[in-house]
């Protein structure tokens, strides 16, 4: 199993903004719904009129786990959160949350997170969420 | 809602049987589990390869496996929504023999989880370019299942108090179940202490939360109840079914309420509704647990008990030997055997538990209700079983 990820037409967007330290996904112009994965159809209202946009960052943990499996073909290293992240904007995605002590007594839930953008090992840079300055630990 | 076209008790299970080995079969890949399973199936219903016009099979392709019974169905469902596929199999097996597309159909399962490794295409997840790929793998660590099935965890955790220890307590109670069962893997009694000594696999969960990992394979005959009293089991009869789709492979992340997810609510509520019968009714249950909070979410998304509640529920004994509600009575995927896609042995052992030839029998129970998960948290389905045509 590849670990990269291949990008489709419909997602390329989305990747191309990774590589810029950028969250980019869609927003639908008819209900104004933000959603996630990339796809042309907002899940919302099944509309076609959906737009790219870049999304402010900011975002909340919403939950995780702290696995204790490697990642080998990224070098991601044990202890780390696979976390369900909760965006401004409305939509939930996986990722994990960085520069912060990763056990349960630092992972708060509904804590307030910003995006950063890491590579692990040869792979692409991954979005990833950091605790926000004044909530650092 | 509309009425249910399907009364219930209208079909029955008429053969039902594991394959002859489960746990670790070396000899066999996961086709040939299911081939094994499918024999001892059709011995059971004391049926020929010939008597069967209609055939399921998930995650293997349905062709193969009816080249080599040689059956030649009439209508085939290979429908693949993880380890609850078998489940909605039995509705669709229901359906088609309702609709006159065949009148006795074969639902196989096999899975070498243990020798050869999963199902290849369980899940589809890491084909390049599909969503979990893309989205999800990278993140999850090499134990994508706990990183994932995990998730809902901690925020309830949060949101409801429920403790480590708590949930290791749904472990304690199904080894006391296995204890009475020779087939079961771990047929020793454990402690709370035990289960939270286990090694971490993602906090909070531990091995010992953790599903087994086993090699099974599994199948069962549907067919209508009038033809039901022809064969030589006691047939199982099917009060009602239900089943829901949330989302595709992993991500809850995008599930819409995690917590109390709607797909679990909508196959309860279906299932309860086509079958006639209340929470009250049931005097045993299966809740297809791939880790020890699953039974949890189950319970509650049922509506057996109030949200935030399953834990203590279990902790007061109800589902343990003896208890008001026995549930997982064969060890389950976390002490009988778990080769993967778990949903078929469950239900064998609800067929077994109406039959009254379950290794640890709850006596007299006449209803069983069967829950299966399937792709981590993206779909499930729900099956009430009788003894009793209503
Ligand atoms: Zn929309």
């Amino acid at each position: 199993m590849s670990l990269t990820p291949f990008a489709l037409p419909e997602t390329k967007p989305y990747w191309d903004a990774a590589a810029q330290d950028r969250l980019h996904i869609q927003r639908c112009h008819d209900c104004r719904k933000c959603y996630f994965p990339p796809a042309p159809v907002c899940p919302h209202c099944t509309s076609r009129n959906v737009v790219w946009e870049d999304m402010s960052g900011r975002a909340t943990l919403y939950s995780y786990v702290i696995t204790a499996s490697p990642w080998p073909q990224w070098d991601m290293k044990p202890p780390f959160s696979v976390a369900t992240i909760a965006l401004e904007e409305g939509p939930r995605l996986l990722s994990t949350v960085v520069d912060c002590e990763q056990s349960p007594f630092a992972l708060k839930i509904d804590m307030p997170l910003v995006a950063t953008w890491r590579k692990f090992g040869d792979g692409p840079k991954l979005l990833c969420f950091r605790p926000t300055a004044e909530n650092r630990q | 809602m509309t009425g249910f076209g399907i009364k219930p008790g209208r079909f029955a299970i008429v053969g039902a049987a594991e394959s002859t080995d489960i746990g670790t079969v070396p000899h066999l890949s996961s086709m040939g589990l299911a081939l094994d399973g499918a024999v001892n199936a059709l011995n059971d219903a004391g049926l020929r390869a010939s008597d069967i016009d209609g055939l399921t099979v998930a995650h293997l392709p349905v062709g193969n496996v009816a080249q080599q019974l040689g059956i030649y169905p009439r209508w085939v469902d290979g429908t693949s929504i993880g380890g609850c596929s078998w489940l909605y199999h039995v509705r669709s097996a229901m359906a088609a023999i309702h609709a006159g597309y065949c009148s006795t159909v074969l639902i196989v399962y096999g899975e070498s989880g243990r020798s050869h490794g999963t199902l290849p295409s369980a899940y589809d997840a890491a084909r390049p370019g599909s969503i979990e790929q893309q989205f999800d793998l990278a993140y999850t660590g090499a134990n994508i299942s706990a990183a994932l099935f995990g998730q809902p965890l901690v925020r309830y955790m949060a949101t409801y108090g429920l403790t480590e220890a708590q949930i290791a307590m749904v472990p304690v109670v199904q080894r006391e179940w296995a204890a009475k069962n020779p087939r079961a893997k771990l047929k020793t009694p454990t402690t709370v202490e035990d289960v939270l000594a286990s090694p971490m696999i993602a906090w909070p969960i531990r091995r010992a939360m953790t599903c087994l990992v086993s090699d099974a394979g599994g199948a069962m005959v549907v067919t209508s109840a009038e033809r039901a009293r022809d064969f030589p089991k006691r047939p199982v009869y099917v009060l009602g079914s239900g089943s829901a789709i949330e989302n595709g492979g992993c991500s809850p992340a995008g599930t819409r309420n995690p917590m109390e997810p709607d797909f679990i609510r909508t196959s309860g509520r279906d299932a309860f509704q086509s079958a006639g019968v209340s929470h009250a009714d049931i005097d045993h249950l299966m809740i297809y647990d791939a880790f020890a909070h699953n039974p949890i979410f189950g319970l509650e998304g049922l509506g057996f008990v109030p949200i935030g509640e399953a834990a203590q529920f279990i902790e007061e004994g109800h589902t343990r030997p003896g208890g008001k509600l026995p549930m997982n009575t064969n060890g389950g995927g976390l002490a009988y055997a778990h080769s993967g896609a778990y949903g078929m042995l469950c239900m064998l052992e609800a067929v077994r538990q109406m039959r009254g030839e379950a290794a640890a029998q709850v006596p007299d129970a006449k209803t069983s209700l069967v829950h299966g998960w399937g792709g981590f948290w993206s779909a499930c389905a729900t099956i009430i079983f009788s003894n009793e045509r209503p």
